[in-house]
């Protein structure tokens, strides 16, 4: 039954919805990061406005709203208006195909995982026009190595989700599978626990590392890098449009978020979720077409979906607490020689075990594999980065060694003094 | 509702938004512009060089790289969703693709494209 009014309204209803998602969003993990982070290292955080501090952020938006926009006379004032709203236009436009519960989403598209990627691409114009038009050295660099960074996430990020595409196609009885996220998520109902990360735990893995690159979140955050390019593409900005930014970055993250929830752990589904369970137990209908069964389903389902997305959001900030800043060309590398290789793997095995293995198994092997995969990474990626303390020598010592292997100096250094001596004897006297 | 009409909803309302808050804040803020002030930013001295510099290739062959393997990993997809339908033939066309997809890489790989310094 097409009725346009409700058409109408149900279009409003959504909107407004993911608009004050954003804007909230924002100014609750605003405080929520400077709270956690003041936990775990020890300090208070804020605290003077309102109950532990929770209106401080809120106090933050007023400031910046009275806050004089200070321009330098060397911008390029088109491009350098304009970016922001670049910017923020593609993280407001995402949310078009999110589906938070069935009756809240705004447009049922078929090509969901596409457009995602599209508008998440279209980030990077805002910020290389931020970094272009602030005309500043600063801006400069730290808009290119954002765009460089961003485009790079950018293709493990498609990559990691062709596996969930696939098992859609799999778990779909006619084996037409689909991109759509409404799609996908039905697609994770069957039994209503069988969510992707359980066949996927790799997938959403790199799909989130992925995600933390393309919002410029720690250890990601090289264009924010203070202690070398005062605050990146961000240095010329001032009051609310670097807030429209930080607004965006903000958006962003709920946004790799809800698309991980959506895609992995199973959307809406969860204890209660169940909407033919409400209609057969609250059968009051007061006149609409929406009864008050949807009403209690949909408020559920929209539950639920936000604590799995504020959970996520939570590991955000517990990653950037925990891991220190990488390196430039470790950024790179990590994106080019790590995890494009292994989404390209995920993806043959996972086709090959799909279609491989007999029927009642074939989920079983899959998730396993990929598990062991998931195994595999980690210790690739702990070999890669060396971060395990054992057997990890001093960078000093380390040189050495090699100095006295090759019979050379490390690289791009004079040769040292001491590495004409056999390893394991003690330093020369240095008196003289 | 037509399902693209959305897109172009959101997108002007995006826009808008930040066009409003923009003038709210031209209205409501200060403007004490002085020369100190809006001078770019050099920790506090003179600028010496202009800001406008050559910067290295390497930002170039990435953004093509990028283009390049978009574009194949954006077609992966269709395969993707009629992988069950296309069954081995599908397989033996996605390890095909994918071997032409690493000779390219190695190909860049091996010229120095992903090595940084």
């Amino acid at each position: 039954m097409v009725n346009i009014g409700f058409q109408i309204v149900h279009f409003v209803i959504t909107i407004l919805f993911f608009i004050f998602l954003v804007a909230t969003n924002a100014v609750i993990m605003v405080y929520l990061e400077r709270k956690v982070m003041a936990l775990m290292q020890d300090r208070v955080g804020p605290k003077h406005y309102g109950p532990f501090g929770s209106l401080q952020s809120t106090y933050d938006v007023l400031k910046l709203l009275l806050k004089e926009i200070v321009r330098s006379r060397e911008t390029d004032n088109a491009i350098f208006m304009l970016a922001p709203m670049i910017f923020f236009a593609p993280v407001l436009t995402a949310f078009v195909m999110l589906p938070f519960s069935p009756f809240m989403t705004t447009s049922a598209l078929g090509t969901g995982i596409l457009l995602y990627v599209a508008l998440s691409s279209l980030d990077v114009i805002g910020v290389f026009m931020a970094g272009w038009g602030s005309n500043s050295k600063y801006s400069l660099i730290g808009g290119l190595r954002s765009t460089a960074q961003m485009i790079s996430y950018e293709l493990p990020l498609l990559l990691s989700l062709v596996g969930v595409v696939m098992l859609t196609s799999f778990v779909s009885h006619n084996g037409i599978g689909s991109i759509s996220f409404t799609d996908i998520i039905n697609a994770q109902m069957h039994p209503w626990w069988l969510w992707f990360v359980l066949l996927q735990p790799l997938g959403l893995i790199i799909y989130y590392t992925c995600g933390l690159a393309e919002t410029n979140r720690a250890p990601f955050d090289l264009p924010e890098a203070e202690s070398e390019l005062v605050a990146g593409y961000l240095t010329e900005y001032s009051g609310m449009q670097w807030a429209m930014f930080f607004l965006g970055e903000y958006g962003n993250m709920l946004i790799v978020s809800s698309v991980a929830t959506a895609l992995f752990l199973g959307g809406w589904s969860g204890p209660g979720a169940d909407l033919a369970f409400w209609h057969a137990h609250v059968t009051a209908n007061p006149g609409g077409i929406f009864s008050v069964a949807d009403l209690i389903f949909n408020v559920i389902a929209v539950f639920w979906f936000l604590v799995k997305v504020y959970a996520l959001q939570g590991i955000f900030i517990w990653v950037r607490t925990t891991l220190p800043r990488l390196r430039a060309d470790q950024l790179m590398q990590y994106a080019w020689l790590i995890l494009i290789p292994m989404t390209l793997l995920n993806i043959l095995v996972t086709a090959v075990l799909l279609l491989a293995v007999p029927q009642p198994y074939t989920l079983w092997v899959t998730g396993g594999v990929n598990f062991l995969l998931l195994i595999g990474y980690i210790i690739l990626l702990t070999r890669a980065i060396g971060a395990s303390p054992k057997g990890t020598l001093p960078p000093w010592v380390e040189a050495r060694k090699r100095a006295a292997r090759t019979g050379l100096g490390a690289p791009g250094l004079p040769k040292p003094p001491a590495a004409s001596l056999p390893p394991g004897e003690p330093e020369p006297a240095a008196s003289r | 509702m037509a399902p693209f009409v959305p897109i172009l909803i959101m997108m002007g309302l995006a826009f808008a938004f930040v066009v409003l808050v923009t003038i709210v804040t031209f209205i409501l803020g200060p403007k004490k512009p002085t020369p100190q002030k809006n001078a770019p930013y050099e920790c506090g001295i003179s600028e010496i060089t202009p800001p406008q510099r050559r910067f290295p290739i390497k930002y170039l062959v990435t953004g093509m790289l990028f283009i390049i393997f978009d574009i194949e990993a954006a077609s992966l997809v269709p395969m993707a969703v009629l992988m069950k339908r296309l069954g081995v033939t599908g397989l033996i066309e996605l390890v095909t693709f994918i071997a032409i997809l690493l000779v390219a890489f190695l190909y860049v790989w091996r010229k120095g494209a992903f090595t940084w310094e």
